[in-house]
């Protein structure tokens, strides 16, 4: 089965002016149902109007926002609480007008409906006679 | 309780004259802390260990786990966080095209360093993230001598 929705060169954001912090690369799970896509991105400390979520050109971007004020500096680290950032190339089964983004407890879930051609129609066979 | 991480002897265990040169009053707490604690079959979430004068702080990264989902104890000087990461199930013709996140049970246990009240565990989970807060003992802050100048 051909990937409906394929990842594009995850890239820095080097013009943002905050390139301290660094840029992490959610884990993401993408389910295609009947009549649509579910996209699940993990962005830990990311709260609702932290999360970005645009479509340009067929790509989809996914933006996590962590919050700055991290305090204090950890003694033991294991992970960097930094923004989240990631793209994928949409494919044109999928209705740019019809995407739904929302957060909780840190996951992203992005509904891609696919567009109505792309749906399998069921066409009657009538009988002539 | 042979799954806990066993603690790591100090200098004066060691019976080395000089300690390290960077320990502090709470220098043993970070030698003490187990930093694998792997089991098979487990996810084992990050974990971020903070101090200030009043008190450690563990964070740990738990996305798509509802507070309910997860459990906070104390037994003695051990700091244990479990829970179970759920995968929401939408049963209807499904099949996944990607796969990176990871389900299952989670759990991570830490020594706690005598310098804290273990009895005054404060937890709290936001966005994914687990805050632990552990406060230290009155006798373990560090005290402040203010030196009038004249």
């Amino acid at each position: 089965m051909a990937k409906k929705v394929e990842e594009v060169a995850v890239t820095r954001h080097e013009d943002s002016g905050e390139a301290s912090r660094p840029l992490r690369v959610p884990a993401v799970d993408i389910e295609e149902q009947t009549d649509e896509y579910v996209l699940t991105a993990e962005m830990p400390g990311v709260a609702r109007d932290g999360a970005e979520v645009t479509v340009e050109e067929g790509v989809l971007l996914l933006r996590g926002r962590t919050r700055q004020d991290v305090d204090p500096e950890p003694e033991h680290v294991e992970f960097h609480a930094g923004d989240f950032e990631r793209r994928f190339r949409i494919l044109p089964d999928i209705d740019p007008g019809r995407i739904a983004a929302s957060m909780k407890d840190g996951v992203l879930t992005v509904r891609l409906a696919k567009q109505e051609k792309a749906k399998v129609k069921k066409i009657t066979v009538e009988s002539s006679e | 309780m042979a799954l806990l991480p066993k603690r790591r002897t100090s200098d004066e265990e060691r019976g080395w004259l000089f300690p390290e040169l960077w320990s502090s009053p709470f220098g043993d707490f970070w030698r003490a802390l187990d930093l694998s604690g792997w089991r098979e079959g487990q996810l084992t979430p990050t974990i971020n260990v903070a101090e200030t004068d009043d008190a450690v702080t563990v964070t740990a990264e738990l996305p798509g786990v509802t507070p309910a989902e997860i459990e906070v104890t104390v037994e003695g000087d051990v700091l244990t966080i479990h829970g179970e990461k759920n995968e929401e199930k939408e049963e209807k013709g499904k099949s996944y095209h990607r796969i990176e996140r990871r389900y299952g049970s989670f759990s991570r246990s830490i020594h706690l360093p005598s310098s804290v009240q273990s009895d005054k565990v404060k937890a709290s989970s936001k966005d994914g993230v687990l805050t632990v807060e552990i406060p230290k003992r009155e006798d373990a802050k560090p005290k402040k001598i203010k030196i009038d100048v004249k």
